[in-house]
């Protein structure tokens, strides 16, 4: 009965296959929410900016994509050797959240906490915000490699998957408009590389969710820096044209 | 004294303090959340942690609150509210390791 186990377990030996990767980072959805660690302004002035438009013109395809790069097995009678290189292209059903709704909510939550202005609606705004997502990239391999030996009275094995790192890239315009007409225009982009995964699991659907999670990880800290960059961008540009005096904050945790 | 007779799982005899407790003993109300806390009593825990005020352990009660938060979640998936807890405790603070505590507890929740 051993005997038959050990054959069994022969056949089936081998790499982890891109769709069952693909699967599993496609199983669930993750937060892209994160903890503020900005400077709280310690002023605040009358001037409102509202968030008008969020564009998300990035090319993200809806589901996560792992395709195989490269893969090689040698399936001999006493012998398997496997080695194969899966890419991993994160999609839109990694966020628990819309991509847009989030950049949008995040600003407005940005500029309470560090912005020397205030966050308007659109009746009647100082000025306006028009922002739009270019580039939300997150990718990077998946590689899996092992060996497995069965010599009639004995056998060994050795197997290991290795996720990441994987390089995250998001780029943002912004353009600040005041009475219609372009007061500030700015770019930004920013890239993030996640660490690679290479502790053993006991099971390898939990690296790739892990592998899931370090991805949206990192695109949620490209969001938080891109986010307070622009909120510092703009206190530099309305600093010397603030109209009113400022308001000064004497609630409890925020320094003066 | 109160973790001391923790580890000797001598649970008998906390039930019978914070029976008996004076609760206008301000530390009485964090003694008896630690105690609904260890036994997984997280709305207790945090009905207590949220009577007891201290200055000096101002940090300790919002992370314990933040922690409370978590634990009630339904949705753990969707932390957003305790995430907002924590950052009070993380605002609360100018502790440079203390903030990383609650980084760390980000973290954990997030890869959980």
């Amino acid at each position: 009965m051993k005997y038959y186990y050990f054959v069994f377990a022969f056949l089936i030996s081998g790499c982890t296959a891109a769709t069952k990767i693909q699967k599993n980072m496609n199983t669930d959805s993750y937060s892209l929410s994160y903890l503020q660690d900005s400077r709280i302004s310690p002023v605040k002035t009358n001037t409102g900016i509202a968030i008008d438009t969020v564009l998300v013109n990035a090319a993200l395809n809806d589901s996560t994509n792992v395709v195989r790069l490269k893969g090689w097995a040698v399936p001999l009678l006493f012998i398997n050797v496997w080695n194969s290189v899966n890419q991993c292209v994160q999609g839109k059903s990694m966020f628990r959240e819309d991509i847009a709704g989030f950049l949008k909510a995040s600003l407005a939550s940005e500029i309470n906490r560090s912005g020397r202005f205030r966050c308007d609606t659109l009746d009647n705004p100082d000025y306006c915000l028009e922002l739009s997502v270019d580039t939300l990239a997150t990718e990077g391999p998946y590689v899996s490699r092992g060996y497995f030996y069965f010599a009639i009275y004995a056998y060994g094995y050795s197997y290991a998957d290795y996720a990441g790192p994987a390089v995250s890239k998001l780029s943002v315009s912004c353009k600040l408009k005041k009475d219609g007409q372009e007061v500030l225009t700015k770019s930004y982009s920013v890239e993030r590389i996640t660490e690679q995964i290479n502790r053993h699991y006991a099971n390898n659907s939990e690296l790739q969710r892990d592998y899931a999670i370090s991805m949206v990880e990192a695109a949620s800290f490209n969001f938080k820096q891109i986010i307070e960059q622009i909120v510092e961008d703009i206190n530099m540009y309305l600093e010397p044209a603030l109209p009113d005096a400022p308001v000064f904050l004497t609630e409890p945790g925020i320094q003066l | 004294m109160f973790s001391y007779m923790l580890k000797k799982n001598s649970e008998n005899y906390i039930r019978e303090y914070i029976m008996n407790y004076d609760s206008a003993i301000g530390i009485n109300n964090l003694i008896a959340s630690l105690y609904y806390f260890s036994r997984n009593d997280y709305a207790q825990a945090r009905s207590y942690l949220e009577k007891f005020e201290d200055p000096d352990l101002n940090f300790l009660r919002l992370l314990l609150i933040a922690d409370c938060t978590y634990e009630l979640l339904i949705n753990k998936k969707d932390f957003t509210e305790a995430l907002n807890k924590y950052q009070v405790a993380f605002d609360s603070t100018e502790d440079e390791l203390l903030k990383s505590i609650v980084n760390n507890r980000i973290k954990f929740i997030k890869y959980q």
